[in-house]
């Protein structure tokens, strides 16, 4: 009996040291250089870290600056301007709103779709530690539904509530492409003087949020009627 | 006067020392740096007070209204109190916003624009019209079209942000205007471009901006020095091409107004990005100087008339 107690212990014991070899070359495994695209890597040694919190969205255009110096220590301009015919989102974007900077306080500049910036002051970083930082901007896209004699590439105007002035301009796309603007109220207008279409529309963007845009463009159907009743 | 057009947080108090350090190399607004804690009381329709911290309208400490038609974005930190009128069922009230200067606007403001069609906006993405903030008692939630007053409370130590600067432009055929409240687009900063990055600086940080020639006129270089003698270069888009939606009033502003203003001896002043050749802003000490000059030689004056 003793004999079969002992077995039984050695043969657990046997199991259990497999099974912890097996879960440490795991562990291993993910944090070892395969896994370095996995997990951040670590805090550079005499730094802190700073996160941007964006609601989902991966890349931004911002700049840091040091509060004590006045001098830029960071610069991220990855988006193209959004007025560009060539611009479009990808699914396969990294997030680049993580920046490792030396302890000290530092303003963040976040460069938007239109004339309004995003300004985050008094961010402290401490050494070692990690920092969240909420950005609060949205996104909005904007779809056009039978694009037809037109185009899909159409270029449009983003005014204040009240369409008292421009904030900024966009180009619409046949891909994925999000725009971004601090959370609030705007309108968008798209006009074709060619085709007698001109659509204004409300957008409200809010953080973390995309809101999707609707417009029905002319379809071709329709200037054949007018040639019909002209005729 | 003034307007913001970026939106502020601020996340812990600095020193005194390091927040006008920051400020002026910046190039930025002491306001927006102030905008932490805003503390006020705010007065419902049925004239209730609360005593609020960290007070947000619409999750900002940015106040955006109108005035005559125009937009205007105003840091809480210079607002010494906001008046809300007309009825809870406007959608647009009218507001007299008072600065801590001692100027008065009056204006429109959203308060409800929840109201709109639903079916304008494919998702159901929504801003929500309410004043937030942490009272004694917990967290307050009020929809703007119940708030009546708001009576800002700030810091003896904030300071105070002047409404409007002046100075001289001087246009490319070298005439000279002297002018007072010079704007930029309406804004009391200046924004241009480094490449892709997007700055603007205020202009009463700034001494001297100057215009340099470009061959297609789209883009026209300029040299920005800060009062405190940093030079800066960039660039500032001096298109006059219209863009298919612009209707014509902001056409017009865009292409001839770009920078505005009050003349020495009266009428409104305008001129576009494509004449303008030198912008020289007064230093808001020699303006103080000066006011203290002209009223010294006026009291000298009536000092001799009376004699």
């Amino acid at each position: 009996m003793n004999r079969n107690v002992v077995l039984r212990v050695i043969v657990l014991r046997l199991i259990a040291t497999a099974m912890a070899a097996a879960w440490l070359s795991a562990c291993a495994s993910t944090s070892g250089t395969g896994g370095a695209a996995y997990l951040p890597p670590p805090i550079a040694e005499g730094k802190g870290r700073l996160s941007l919190q964006a609601g989902g969205i991966n890349q931004l255009n911002f700049y840091v600056v040091d509060d004590a110096t006045g001098d830029e220590v960071y610069e991220d301009m990855p988006r193209i301007s959004s007025r560009s015919p060539s611009g479009y989102d990808s699914g396969a974007e990294q997030n680049r709103l993580t920046v490792d900077l030396p302890p000290g306080t530092y303003t963040v500049i976040v460069n938007t779709d239109i004339e309004d910036d995003v300004v985050i002051e008094d961010v402290v970083v401490q050494m070692g530690q990690e920092i969240y930082q909420t950005v609060p901007v949205g996104r909005f896209q904007l779809h056009m539904q039978g694009a037809g004699p037109i185009g899909s590439q159409m270029p449009f105007l983003i005014w204040d509530w009240n369409m008292s002035g421009v904030l900024g301009r966009g180009m619409t796309s046949s891909e994925v492409r999000r725009f971004i603007v601090p959370a609030g109220r705007y309108k968008v207008r798209i006009e074709n003087s060619s085709s007698n279409f001109d659509m204004i529309k409300p957008v409200e963007v809010s953080f973390g949020r995309i809101t999707q845009v609707i417009m029905s463009s002319p379809t071709q159907e329709e200037p054949e009627t007018e040639q019909s009743q002209q005729n | 006067m003034s307007s913001m057009s970026s939106y502020c947080i601020s996340s812990n108090r600095m020193s005194r020392y390091r927040v006008l350090f920051a400020m002026l190399v910046l190039g930025g607004s002491a306001d927006s740096l102030w905008a932490a804690d805003i503390v006020g009381i705010v007065v419902d329709r049925t004239g209730s007070r609360h005593q609020v911290r960290d007070l947000e309208i619409r999750g900002s400490t940015t106040l955006e209204y109108y005035v005559s038609g125009r937009r205007r974005q105003m840091q809480m930190a210079r607002i010494e109190r906001l008046h809300i009128g007309g009825t809870p069922q406007d959608q647009e009230a009218p507001v007299t916003v008072t600065m801590r200067t001692g100027l008065v606007e009056k204006g429109t403001m959203i308060i409800n624009a929840g109201s709109s069609l639903s079916d304008d906006a494919g998702s159901a993405s929504h801003v929500s019209d309410r004043l937030t903030g942490k009272t004694n008692l917990g967290p307050l939630f009020l929809p703007l079209t119940d708030v009546q007053e708001v009576l800002f409370q700030h810091s003896k130590d904030a300071p105070l942000v002047p409404d409007m600067v002046s100075g001289s432009i001087v246009d490319e055929r070298g005439r000279r205007f002297v002018l007072s409240d010079i704007r930029y687009r309406g804004d009391d900063a200046f924004r241009f471009k480094q490449g892709r990055k997007k700055k603007r600086v205020a202009l009463r940080h700034v001494s001297r901006l100057e215009f340099g020639d470009s061959p297609g006129g789209e883009l026209r270089p300029v040299t920005i020095t800060y009062q405190t003698g940093r030079v800066v270069q960039g660039q500032v888009d001096a298109s006059t091409v219209r863009l298919s939606g612009e209707v014509d009033h902001v056409y017009r502003t865009r292409t001839d107004s770009a920078f505005t203003g009050v003349r020495s001896e009266g009428g409104m002043f305008g001129i576009g990005l494509k004449r303008v050749k030198l912008v020289l802003v007064k230093a808001p000490a020699e303006e103080t100087d000066e006011a203290t000059e002209t009223s010294e030689g006026q009291t000298q004056e009536s000092q001799t008339q009376q004699d």
